[in-house]
């Protein structure tokens, strides 16, 4: 049986250890697969994208992606997402809204089967509702 | 806890799944397989028994040669195996009557219409109209249909020359099978679609679905010209705002929506509910007078005819609130708000009343929306309210409106107006007023609360998303 792909897998790195980041500024994020998983791996995404949580139904917006198709070589198994974070929306844990910024490291394996690693980060000040302490 | 029984379904929340993604595919593709082999079957047996017999007759007719013809006996035959009404004709002196008549022409319909055609007219020629109607067309519609044809009339038709024996009324092509051929097309094209839907929802992620989504919605489907970004920095729109001057300060904010369509709903409902009852309770009073009252339905009755008084009672109360109460209005000096930022706005209050107070309150609500089963719930959560103004013992005349100064900040590092599809974070000045007589108003006017960083900066960000796919 062909072996699966698991979660440790790829390791995500972000330019900032905290993971804090200032609406507008720049983001680098590298995602590294591991070599023994690569040959199993059919295609890879990596995504910076916010998405609600909470009481609602998800929303979600990709703000930027990256895609490579396998098999990947030493070089295509380090994939590098460099982009400006929007002034809006900032993080927010509210009461029934939340908003969620993340990294999100997507594997396939060619059979349907996708393994999904996914990195919080936090934009902006904000992380509680109005007039909380 | 665990459950005693075993859990056949569980309800689910929006768009979470859960079971084998294969399953679930070779589910959907059946699902989308079904429609479209029924729109595929329909479509043929359209085809083949249908519109190529009408081409092929098409392609018959064009074949005559027009003539013109009187009309010297018309009658309604019945024949069972047809399905529609058909004319005939039949050229005096070629058949004679007890025979069968000749191959025809086409619906009632059509040969009205071609009658009032003109052409290129021989001699006038006997002809005998027969109307062939199924047993399940009524005589006396058969016979509406004949009676255009009285006889004597002279009408135009068109023969086979090689054969005058065949002969039609008329020559014209039916459009409405080929309008009908999309019924079945529609289930194919439905089918072919959710199959697509289907195979790109097992092959794509998330995520790249949406990418495609977002741009998609960047562009007007039919000018092709680049949208509002509201949706890409879920900020909500000034639009409404920036449109709005005001009379005291510079901007004047839109009154919250829905109050109107809330107060229809309820006068249905009113007006409804106590018509319904009012027959039941007509029917109790005349029990009671003709003294055999029927005290279990005066029981049941008695309930739903206080339901329907406390449902008018309500009516009432909000259709004077709605419109007894003059309009209210606020006006700020900037906008949007930044969080930290402190600004002037001023409320006028019209109409002609005593209030026992009034006031004024900055309001941050959390609103989110979501499916359970077939029903779209939306639940509010007040997270921040704090009253700027309060008023009291004040009367309000027609000829001197209320108007009260006052300042706002929204929290600094408060969270900004946010608006996705199912959730949202809205900021608000709320007026509430306490009228000596009449029952409590409210009324909401929305604010827009932006991230402290330049709008500009916000907008470009949200039209040049960073997007690099290998």
């Amino acid at each position: 049986m062909k072996p699966s792909l698991s979660a440790d897998a790829v390791r995500v790195v972000l330019d900032r250890p905290n993971g804090r980041y200032l609406p507008g500024e720049a983001i680098e994020v590298v995602a590294t697969i591991d070599a023994e998983a690569a040959p199993l791996v059919a295609a890879a995404e990596v995504s910076l994208l916010w998405y609600t949580a909470g009481k609602g139904d998800e929303d979600l917006h990709v703000h930027a992606m990256q895609r490579v198709r396998g098999p990947l070589t030493a070089e295509t198994r380090r994939l590098t997402l460099e982009s400006p974070l929007p002034m809006s929306p900032h993080s927010y844990a509210g009461h029934v809204v939340k908003v969620c910024w993340c990294v999100r490291v997507r594997l396939f394996d060619g059979r349907r089967r996708q393994t999904v690693v996914e990195t919080p980060l936090v934009v902006g000040v904000t992380s509680k509702p109005a007039g909380a302490a | 806890m665990r459950s005693r029984y075993p859990l056949l379904w569980l309800k689910k929340r929006g768009k979470r799944r859960s079971g084998s993604p294969g399953w679930g595919l070779s589910g959907e593709l059946l699902y989308h397989g079904v429609f479209i082999a029924v729109g595929a079957i329909a479509v043929w047996l359209h085809v083949a028994r249908v519109l190529l017999p009408d081409l092929q007759q098409r392609e018959e007719l064009a074949q005559l040669t027009p003539a013109q013809g009187v009309v010297e006996d018309a009658r309604v035959v019945t024949r069972a195996g047809r399905d529609q009404a058909e004319w005939r004709v039949r050229l005096l002196g070629e058949e004679s009557e007890d025979e069968e008549p000749s191959e025809s022409a086409a619906t009632e319909g059509d040969t009205a219409a071609d009658l009032s055609a003109e052409g290129e007219a021989p001699e006038p020629t006997g002809v005998t109209l027969v109307a062939v109607a199924a047993p399940s067309i009524a005589d006396r519609d058969a016979q509406a249909l004949l009676d255009q044809f009285p006889v004597g009339k002279t009408v135009r038709c068109w023969i086979d020359p090689e054969q005058p024996g065949r002969a039609t009324l008329a020559r014209g092509f039916r459009w409405w099978p080929w309008w009908m051929l999309l019924i079945p097309l529609s289930l194919v094209v439905i089918g072919v679609v959710g199959m697509i839907r289907s195979a790109l929802k097992s092959t794509a992620s998330v995520e790249r679905r949406y990418l495609v989504a977002q741009h998609a919605s960047r562009f007007d489907p039919f000018t092709g010209e680049r949208l509002s970004v509201a949706s890409a920095t879920a900020l909500p729109s000034t639009d409404d705002v920036d449109d709005s001057p005001g009379v005291k300060l510079r901007y004047r904010l839109p009154l919250e929506g829905g109050g109107a369509w809330r107060l229809a709903g309820m006068t249905l409902i009113c007006v409804v509910w106590n018509l319904l009852v009012g027959v039941f309770l007509i029917g109790v009073l005349a029990d009671l007078v003709s003294g055999t009252p029927n005290w279990p339905v005066t029981a049941v009755v008695m309930p739903l005819a206080a339901a329907g008084a406390w449902l008018a009672y309500a009516l009432l109360r909000d259709t004077v609130g709605a419109s007894g109460v003059g309009v209210s209005r606020v006006e700020i000096a900037t906008h949007p708000i930044i969080p930290g930022q402190t600004d002037g706005g001023v409320v006028l209050q019209a109409g002609q009343f005593r209030l026992r107070w009034l006031s004024i309150s900055l309001v941050c609500e959390e609103i989110a929306t979501y499916c359970e089963g077939t029903d779209t719930r939306t639940e509010t959560a007040e997270v921040y309210r704090e009253e700027l103004h309060r008023s009291r013992r004040f009367r309000i005349d027609n000829d001197r409106p209320f108007e009260q100064a006052f300042t706002f900040t929204v929290p600094e590092g408060a969270m900004h107006s946010f608006l996705s599809p199912h959730n949202e974070v809205r900021w608000l000045l709320e007026v509430r007023g306490m009228p000596v007589r009449w029952p409590e108003f409210r009324r909401r006017f929305r604010l827009c609360v932006y991230p402290p960083q330049h709008l500009e900066s916000a907008t470009e960000a949200a039209h040049n998303p960073a997007e690099v796919v290998a």
